[in-house]
């Protein structure tokens, strides 16, 4: 637990509005990357983005740190935001499965980013779309795997045994020759 | 970035040792998914933006929060109307039961009945584009159900605005209260009512004045009267289900 972060809740609760400038100041530019990796498209992470924050300020009374850290809420905001995000493009797809919509429709040819991420995602599409989200809040985040489980669901122990799963499927689906070519392209 | 990989292949072998065996293997894998972390470039101008977004919005959330709290008192002090209502009628036609007929029809929102007494008419609600008066209330033809929405508030001094029904042709009993109004124009507010507005029926917004306690007592707090009229700041609003559906 963030004893910080919850700190600052009490006081924005009771009355110290710059509180939650505080708790912005430090996940708004996390929750950024972490829809960006959902979406791929500016204009839609921030709409996803103000909408994050917009409810959390909203729901901010409701928030028990009994339950979960202040981080954990957040992000699971931001997920279900993204989700619904998907539901208003009323995307056919399982809107579970909105990390290949990123990829595969709007991806690379949208990304500020250099690097391209064609290889990497056909890695990552062999994943389920919850091991992905480890993956990538573990690797891209670097999160801690209890503060990944309290956004994912489900145990640190059962994230941390997904992430080796992960890990080996892709291992095993593309073996070595796959990674080295991959490294040749990134070159 | 080398350090990265370490620590993540560490944790991999105290997840699953039996990854040891793939040791050079893995140490690629891991060095790939780092590298391909893209570059998300975020736009500070959009940052700076809704952060002052957001603290406004913290200032107004922080306010309906207190509204809410008002609100919550006002419906545990309308469930005592109809009891104080009805000691003070009996008060009222023990003292003066040969009192006109008109004055005694009022006693269900005793705090109204002195400034309604006085009226006859009363304006149906108009589009709230007009000209906003000092004191003033903005509201549309409503949809039935549990809330009132007000286009708009103005008022010389804080207080309250109070949705009661149509005892026609003046205001019946006290339906529901918005929290405290300050002084000033204040936009679109809901109003919770504790009980539903019908379809085709008719209702008041009434303006009330705080007597300066921040707390909404129905017996304390009384009608905002208008300067030039004299009667009390009042819109008379229609229900109907239909609302909205011919724009």
């Amino acid at each position: 637990m963030d004893e910080d972060d919850n700190l600052r809740v009490q006081k924005y609760r009771a009355g110290e509005t710059e509180s939650f400038g505080l708790l912005y100041d430090k996940y708004v530019r996390k929750i950024y990357r972490y829809v960006y990796y959902k979406v791929f498209d500016k204009e839609a992470v921030e709409d996803i983005v103000s909408d994050v924050f917009l409810k959390a300020l909203k729901k901010i009374q409701s928030f028990d740190s009994v339950k979960g850290s202040f981080s954990a809420w957040i992000y699971r905001i931001a997920r279900n935001s993204v989700i619904d995000y998907y539901r208003t493009l009323k995307q056919t797809r399982d809107i579970e499965d909105i990390f290949d919509l990123g990829f595969d429709e709007r991806g690379a040819e949208r990304l500020d980013a250099e690097v391209t991420l064609k290889k990497v995602s056909e890695y990552l599409k062999t994943l389920s779309p919850k091991q992905r989200e480890i993956v990538v809040l573990r690797v891209w985040e670097e999160m801690p795997y209890r503060q990944i489980a309290e956004i994912v669901g489900g145990s640190e122990e059962s994230v941390k045994m997904a992430f080796s799963r992960a890990v080996r499927n892709i291992r095993e689906k593309f073996g070595p020759l796959g990674a080295v070519a991959f490294l040749m392209i990134m070159g | 970035m080398n350090n990265k990989i370490e620590d993540i292949i560490k944790e991999l072998y105290e997840i699953d040792p039996t990854l040891r065996e793939h040791k050079n293997r893995l140490r690629e894998l891991v060095g790939v998914l780092l590298s391909s972390k893209p570059r998300v470039l975020i736009d500070e101008n959009f940052i700076r933006k809704l952060k002052e977004k957001i603290v406004v919005g913290g200032r107004t959330e922080r306010g309906n929060s207190r509204r809410g709290l008002q609100s919550e008192y006002s419906w545990w002090a309308f469930r005592f109307v109809p009891v104080g209502a009805l000691a003070v009628l009996l008060l009222f036609v023990a003292v003066r039961l040969d009192s006109p007929v008109s004055e005694r029809t009022l006693m269900d929102a005793p705090s109204l009945k002195q400034d309604f007494a006085q009226s006859e008419t009363y304006s149906i609600a108009r589009d709230s584009s007009e000209n906003q008066s000092e004191n003033s209330i903005g509201i549309s033809t409503q949809k039935p159900g549990w809330i009132a929405e007000l286009d708009y508030i103005s008022a010389s001094e804080a207080g309250y605005v109070v949705i009661s029904s149509s005892d026609d042709p003046t205001p019946g009993n006290i339906m529901g209260a918005s929290g405290i109004i300050t002084q000033g124009t204040t936009g679109r507010t809901e109003i919770k009512l504790y009980r539903a507005m019908k379809n085709g029926g008719e209702y008041f917004a009434i303006l009330l004045k705080d007597d300066g306690d921040g707390v909404f007592n129905f017996s304390k707090d009384l009608p905002v009267t208008d300067e030039i009229t004299g009667r009390a700041v009042s819109v008379r609003f229609e229900t109907r289900r239909d609302v909205g559906k011919d724009l």
